[in-house]
């Protein structure tokens, strides 16, 4: 039985800054130095701090903060077999504009080999993925709780390198249909424990149709063997769409996240654009939920996703309602305005409040600390009871 | 051929062969490889070629990250790995390309560099590894008084 959610649900959408002894454990369990059972302890203990503070706060829905993952998506090399993980400093080799790579390097004053990226060498073989991090949700909270995992279409994308893939497929398409079953597997053995909310990433759909064919090699490993963005949506769709078909949205809803980027806290080198490109890629995956980013100038005007009667009519829109990336907590009027702007096109119970992106995409680069990070959730919670008050 | 050998307990002497027979491109040879180079220094951005002057930097970047390697590796090995930004200034390239009206003499001025260092170490505990390290390297070392080198570490966990 699904879980009925009140209107202006709040969650975050996935990633919590990890302390330096996770940071210290990361690297020490890669390099042999630490046990597992050791860093998996380390891991539970951090988790369950982090599902008390959001409990506390008072989020409706509850994530894992994806403490024990190196990125938001390489993480899955050390999950499913046939992936290697790799520094971009390996796969540089592979990618054919050294130059714009290493002005990103520069612009994040940040060195290729702390950049991760989950390479396909071989046949994909499934290992839970997020189960972990499910059960330990489930352990410490009585909560609706969500599951982040990355898109099929970020997988398929960044994980094909053809030079080093093809010990595996013949062919990206290929690939691609691996990682559907994969997530398959994962989304049933997710459904077997109890999920409310499994969200994938996909942010690499704006990088398609937000660089006018220069695509950062940062976000989105090589992109190699890239075509032009109709048939990159194509593609995109036809991974994305079998994958949350797949979700029984008798038990957990269905939803698909995009932002344009979350590595910088420079506002001015991020994507812009509004979601209007993507719209036919939205209407068409049977995504229940969409969880976009609205709280900065570059998402573009909330009428232009939700003038869509398509997307208005038939979706749950996860607001992003403050930028993960400022220290500073957004108030609650300008929360609520961003709410009540989306309200014009969608009522009140298909509208759940979150930040933009993660707070942690990336490991070693978080884009903001815990304590600002409180006073954000303090934002989003005080604007969505405000809301509840005034829509009762 | 090239000869490597000690001549007496405070010298010892590197030499090889360079040939040049076309006019433009010199062979250097040692006893174990043998490389071309085509010109001491290129402007073209899409020269995909070695210069002297890519040897001579990359030859320092080299030294300068195996010189902390190695006295790292003999001391606490508190580094995981090393990622250096190379910046060198060249003063005065228009003398090298015989503009008019400059003379000034062309040459490597200065090296900025961003090491950024893999370790759980602090970053005042990196800078004495680097400080130590450059004490007996000997590219640093032969250059330090030539070429103004600035540095900053940043750690990375």
């Amino acid at each position: 039985m699904a879980t009925s959610f009140s209107p202006f649900t709040t969650s975050i959408i996935g990633s919590w800054p990890r302390t330096k002894e996770i940071l210290i454990a990361q690297r020490k369990l890669r390099k042999g130095q630490m046990e597992q059972s050791d860093f998996d302890d380390l891991i539970e203990r951090e988790t369950a701090r982090i599902i008390k503070i959001q409990d506390d706060l008072g989020l409706d829905v509850i994530v894992s903060g994806e403490l024990s993952r190196d990125n938001y998506s390489s993480f899955v090399a050390d999950r499913i077999g046939g992936v290697s993980m790799m520094s971009m400093d390996d796969i540089v080799d592979y990618i054919d504009d050294k130059k714009a790579f290493e002005d990103i390097l520069s612009i994040l004053d940040v060195p290729a080999i702390s950049i991760t990226n989950a390479i396909c060498t071989g046949k994909l073989e499934y290992h839970p993925i997020a189960v972990n991090e499910l059960k330990l949700l489930k352990k410490y909270t009585d909560k609706p709780v969500k599951i982040t995992l990355p898109g099929p279409y970020l997988l398929t994308r960044s994980m094909w390198i053809p030079k080093l893939s093809k010990q595996g497929y013949a062919s990206k398409e290929e690939l691609g249909k691996d990682v559907v079953k994969i997530l398959e597997q994962e989304i049933d053995n997710l459904q077997k424990l109890g999920v409310d909310i499994i969200q994938f990433d996909e942010p690499v759909l704006t990088e398609v149709v937000f660089t006018e064919g220069k695509p950062r090699s940062f976000m989105c490993a090589a992109l190699s063997e890239r075509k032009d963005p109709t048939e990159e949506l194509e593609f995109a769709k036809s991974l994305i769409k079998p994958v949350l078909e797949h979700i029984d949205r008798s038990k957990s809803i269905a939803s698909m996240q995009v932002c344009r980027g979350n590595w910088s806290n420079d506002e001015s080198i991020l994507l812009t654009g509004p979601y209007t490109p993507l719209l036919d890629l939205f209407e068409n995956v049977s995504a229940e939920m969409l969880t976009l980013e609205f709280s900065t100038p570059r998402a573009g005007e909330i009428s232009s996703l939700l003038g869509d009667e398509k997307i208005s009519k038939d979706h749950i829109i996860g607001l992003g309602v403050e930028n993960p990336r400022l220290h500073e907590a957004e108030s609650t009027d300008f929360i609520v305005g961003k709410a009540k702007e989306a309200l014009k096109y969608i009522p009140k119970e298909r509208l759940f409040l979150n930040p933009d992106c993660g707070f942690a995409t990336f490991s070693n680069r978080p884009v903001n600390k815990e304590e600002f990070i409180i006073n954000k959730i303090k934002s989003l919670v005080d604007a969505s009871h405000q809301l509840q008050a005034e829509y009762k | 051929m090239e000869k490597r050998y000690l001549n007496s307990a405070n010298n010892y002497d590197i030499e090889f062969r360079a040939i040049s027979t076309d006019g433009k491109k010199v062979k250097i040879r040692t006893d174990k490889v043998s490389y071309s180079v085509d010109e001491e220094m290129s402007f073209d951005i899409a020269n995909d070629v070695l210069t002297s002057v890519d040897h001579f930097t990359g030859g320092i970047a080299s030294g300068m990250i195996s010189a902390i390697n190695r006295y790292d590796q003999k001391h606490d090995g508190i580094i995981d790995q090393i990622e250096g930004k190379f910046t060198f200034h060249l003063s005065n390239p228009l003398t090298y390309l015989d503009v008019r009206g400059y003379d000034e003499t062309p040459h490597v001025s200065a090296l900025d560099l961003q090491l950024y260092l893999v370790s759980f170490n602090e970053a005042d505990e990196l800078e004495q590894v680097y400080q130590e390290a450059m004490k007996n390297s000997i590219v640093y070392q032969t250059i330090k008084d030539t070429i103004k080198i600035e540095h900053k570490i940043k750690v990375v966990l």
